[in-house]
């Protein structure tokens, strides 16, 4: 694993830092007042017709709000950055973080909307007829907001370096500022139409440099995917390990992060909202097909961009020495370096900059929300005080984002691991302790709130247990080892899922066929997910039986 | 005086208390009341999320089972009161900010009067809290009762 | 008077699959016993596509491991190692192209089992007017 490194102010890197760029400042401002924009012009004046069906959003826009919840700072820069420093096991990153979107398709997609509960704990709270569930289930949900923010956090740091020229530490508490700024104008603006604008304008940033790296290099024209197997080559032919299969990690950890990611994106809590926002089940469908192709677009270009950047940094910065000892904050920051160092005009690496910090804090910002209404929604009203009015819940809820962002920026000062590895332990928890449970509870009617609760319990254990003993541990006590070796190299913080999963799948099976089976409106309930019926039409007959107490005012 | 009163109610225990007034009111001007519920967008909003928001203003207020029955609980709770002294009730749900909306409603509908409870805080609690009374009373022409919560 | 009639659907369940609809209520759900018609084709197709996924995004790693030596010798397209193109490029498309297909398999059970997703929008409430919905 790479050892964490010790920012301090202004280090020795070969970004372009310290200096304060207008234009690209510029072009982040312009991109988050459009984001802004355009969900503010878009929204609907007169929000009293309730029950008018009003505009509805077809598949390639919902598609595109999914390729934007995906572009966070991991997949603009992390990704690359892996694959740069760890050759073809970062390519695990790539696989894992598209192809699991698949596996939530033809498991999950029609049978959540089904159901009808768009956060995770409503689900497992109603699923498995228990607030103890619930109440974990938002616990997990926070957890997994804050590994994944601090991963953003890290990010904006270094781009802030570049762009503002201030140092990485005020970068983080800076950005961060305007994130919850930007959560609370966003809430009040409305973000309608605004995630396929996000999409848009992000990937743009991403490619133009990708495509202007390949231009000006001579590398490539049309599809520098495709066009870059002689820079592939060479740049194996500098660092072998670019390359060779098992050189950093074994074929057990290649697995165990892929099958890690792919189930973590199944256990996701702000991935389920997409499948509500649209109108019927069929654009669902289609919508997350095309959200896996705008996802695909991104990922296709993390290798070339690693190729590219190994090459530039081996002529431009070590001058024949290779690329390997990059740090691994330029490796984190290697999609803007490399822009730079084939002499992109500053504009355009600007650009890719900024949509770096734009990707990162509109994610930042989905995060935060997702943990306030955790807080909000599952905590403070479902368990703690049910008829809490709409006010008290809004005053939960900004309390918790602005004591998430606080917390986030002091880790996120000195983070633990890079980018994408923060972001691949969010995962490695919500796979463990989220997939087993929705899946179970999905598709097969007897799994009890025993069982869950036991399963849920048991994966916190271990997803937890995993990035302490790896990370979080030798992290905060300075010492280099993992507290217990041999668990970290087959229970890896990062990608702790491929042994949790099995294991929280037995444990489930196990306790709910000893336990009660539960009550027949729950079986109905799962019942109702698997039949072909559009939703509508069925949903009057069950929801009676599945909401059961919902407060009355007193 | 009055023909149409309009109870703006949140569903809680101190709305309620203005209802007893409301009703009073309407049984001795012989006026009809009109029950409303905001759904605060901006709770929605952190308390459920963005997209939430989103879904109620395209219009998918139907598949929000449980935000629905908040709201007809809370204007239910009016209506069956009214309806013990036989005054007609309407009862309507709207989204948005509730002071804005809570005007807006009153002066489409031709409200005499909009009688409504406040929670009577004082100090950092109403500055953080606010108060949607004192908003609708300062942003409506329309003669405004407000009830004090009774501890 | 008015009633304080809660949003149930006075159009109950539609005639069209009201009776399917019982009997979709009373099946077991497990997914290795799929209890009706529509379970079963539909799990067919899921357990297909699965298989087939399974392959392409474990298959070349798997491959690389076993046979080391042709994957990353065989180079594709000047210069990509067949292993790395495969991870990189490959299993991302073949993914999405599995996801294309399963979304058509899915139509095409909807088209045989005559569900339609059109007619879900009951508008019937195209009253806002002054009651704004009468609750």
């Amino acid at each position: 694993m790479i050892e964490a490194i010790d920012p301090i102010v202004l280090q020795e890197t070969a970004l372009d830092v310290g200096e304060f760029k207008l234009i690209p400042a510029l072009t982040v401002v312009a991109m988050l007042v459009l984001f802004l924009g355009v969900g503010y012009f878009f929204r609907v004046a007169a929000v009293d017709e309730l029950w008018v069906a009003g505009r509805s959003i077809g598949s390639i826009e919902n598609g595109m709000a999914i390729g934007a919840n995906w572009m966070s700072a991991a997949s603009y820069l992390g990704v690359a950055s892996l694959i740069a420093l760890s050759g073809y096991f970062g390519l695990a990153y790539v696989v894992g973080w598209t192809t699991g979107y698949f596996i939530l398709l033809i498991f999950l997609a029609a049978q959540f909307r089904r159901f009808g509960k768009y956060t995770a704990p409503d689900f497992v709270g109603d699923r498995f007829y228990s607030d103890w569930a619930r109440g974990i289930a938002a616990f997990t949900t926070l957890a997994i907001a804050f590994t994944y923010a601090i991963g953003q956090a890290s990010g904006m740091g270094l781009m802030a370096q570049y762009i503002f020229g201030i140092s990485y530490e005020v970068g983080v508490i800076g950005l961060m500022a305007v994130t919850i700024a930007y959560v609370a104008l966003s809430g009040m603006l409305g973000t309608t139409k605004n995630m396929a604008i996000q999409y848009t304008i992000l990937i743009i940033a991403f490619t133009l440099g990708l495509y202007a790296v390949g231009w000006t290099q001579g590398w490539s024209t049309a599809l520098p995917y495709l066009e870059a197997g002689p820079q592939v080559a060479e740049a194996a032919s500098i660092e072998a390990q670019f390359v060779e299969p098992f050189a950093n990690a074994s074929y057990y950890a290649w697995i165990a992060l892929a099958f890690s990611l792919i189930v973590g994106t199944c256990g996701l809590p702000h991935v389920l909202v997409r499948f509500y926002t649209v109108d019927n089940e069929r654009t669902a469908r289609w919508s997350t097909v095309w959200g896996l192709f705008f996802i695909c677009l991104l990922y296709w270009g993390t290798a070339t961009y690693a190729a590219f950047g190994g090459l530039l940094y081996d002529s431009e910065v070590t001058g024949g020495d290779g690329f390997a000892q990059m740090l691994g904050i330029e490796a984190d920051a290697l999609v803007v370096l490399t822009a730079q160092l084939a002499d992109l005009p500053t504009w355009l690496v600007g650009l890719v900059a900024a949509g770096a910090v734009a990707a990162a804090l509109a994610t930042t910002a989905g995060l935060f929300i997702t943990a306030s209404s955790a807080a909000a929604h599952d905590i403070y009203t479902n368990l703690y005080k049910e008829n809490a009015t709409q006010r008290e819940q809004m005053i939960v809820g900004r309390s918790t984002i602005v004591g998430v962002g606080v917390l986030v920026a002091l880790i996120g000062l000195n983070p633990p691991a890079l980018i994408g590895e923060l972001v691949a332990m969010s995962f490695a928890i919500a796979g463990t302790v989220f997939f087993p449970v929705f899946f179970l509870g999905l598709w097969w009617e007897n799994t009890t709130r025993e069982g869950a609760l036991a399963g849920m319990l048991i994966g916190i254990a271990i997803s937890f247990g995993a990035i302490l003993n790896d990370t979080a541990i030798p992290m905060y006590t300075g010492v280099e080892e993992a507290v217990i070796p041999g668990l970290a190299t087959w229970v890896p913080g990062t990608s702790s899922a491929l042994v949790g999963v099995p294991v929280v799948f037995g444990v489930i099976i196990v306790v709910s066929l000893i336990t009660d089976e539960p009550p027949q409106h729950v079986k109905r309930l799962v019942r109702q997910c698997h039949s072909p019926e559009p939703m509508s039409k069925m949903e009057s007959a069950e929801d009676a039986a599945a909401d059961g107490g919902t407060p009355a005012d007193d | 005086m009055y023909d149409t009163i309009l109870v703006p109610t949140d569903g809680s225990d101190t709305a309620e208390y203005a209802v007893e007034h409301a009703v009073d009111l309407a049984e001795k001007y012989d006026a009809d009341i009109h029950a409303l519920y905001v759904l605060d967008t901006s709770a929605i909003d952190v308390s459920l999320g963005t997209e939430q928001v989103d879904r109620i203003q395209q219009g998918q207020f139907e598949d929000m089972p449980e935000l629905q029955q908040r709201a007809n609980d809370a204007t239910g709770a009016v209506a069956s009161r009214a309806e013990t002294h036989d005054i007609d009730v309407t009862e309507a749900v709207v989204a948005g900010q509730p002071h804005k909306q809570i005007n807006s409603y009153a002066t489409d509908n031709d409200v005499d009067l909009i009688v409504m409870g406040s929670a009577g805080r004082s100090g950092v609690r109403r500055a953080l809290l606010g108060s949607v009374a004192e908003r609708t009373l300062r942003s409506t022409q329309i003669p405004v009762l407000v009830v004090d919560r009774q501890d | 008077m008015t009633e304080n009639t809660t949003q149930e659907t006075d159009d109950a369940v539609e005639t069209d699959g009201g009776v399917k609809t019982e009997a979709y209520l009373d099946k077991e759900i497990n997914i290795f016993k799929p209890a009706t018609p529509f379970m079963r084709d539909h799990l067919k197709v899921i357990w297909i596509s699965f298989a087939a996924w399974v392959l392409v995004v474990f298959g070349p790693t798997t491959a690389t491991v076993l046979a080391p030596d042709l994957m990353t010798e065989t180079t594709i397209l000047n210069g990509f190692p067949l292993h790395f193109f495969l991870a990189a490029i490959f299993t991302p498309l073949a993914a999405l192209l599995l996801s294309v297909g399963y979304a058509m398999q899915r139509d095409r059970l909807d088209t045989k089992y005559g569900i339609s997703h059109e007619s879900e929008e009951e508008t019937d409430s195209g009253t806002v007017a002054a009651d704004g919905g009468n609750e």
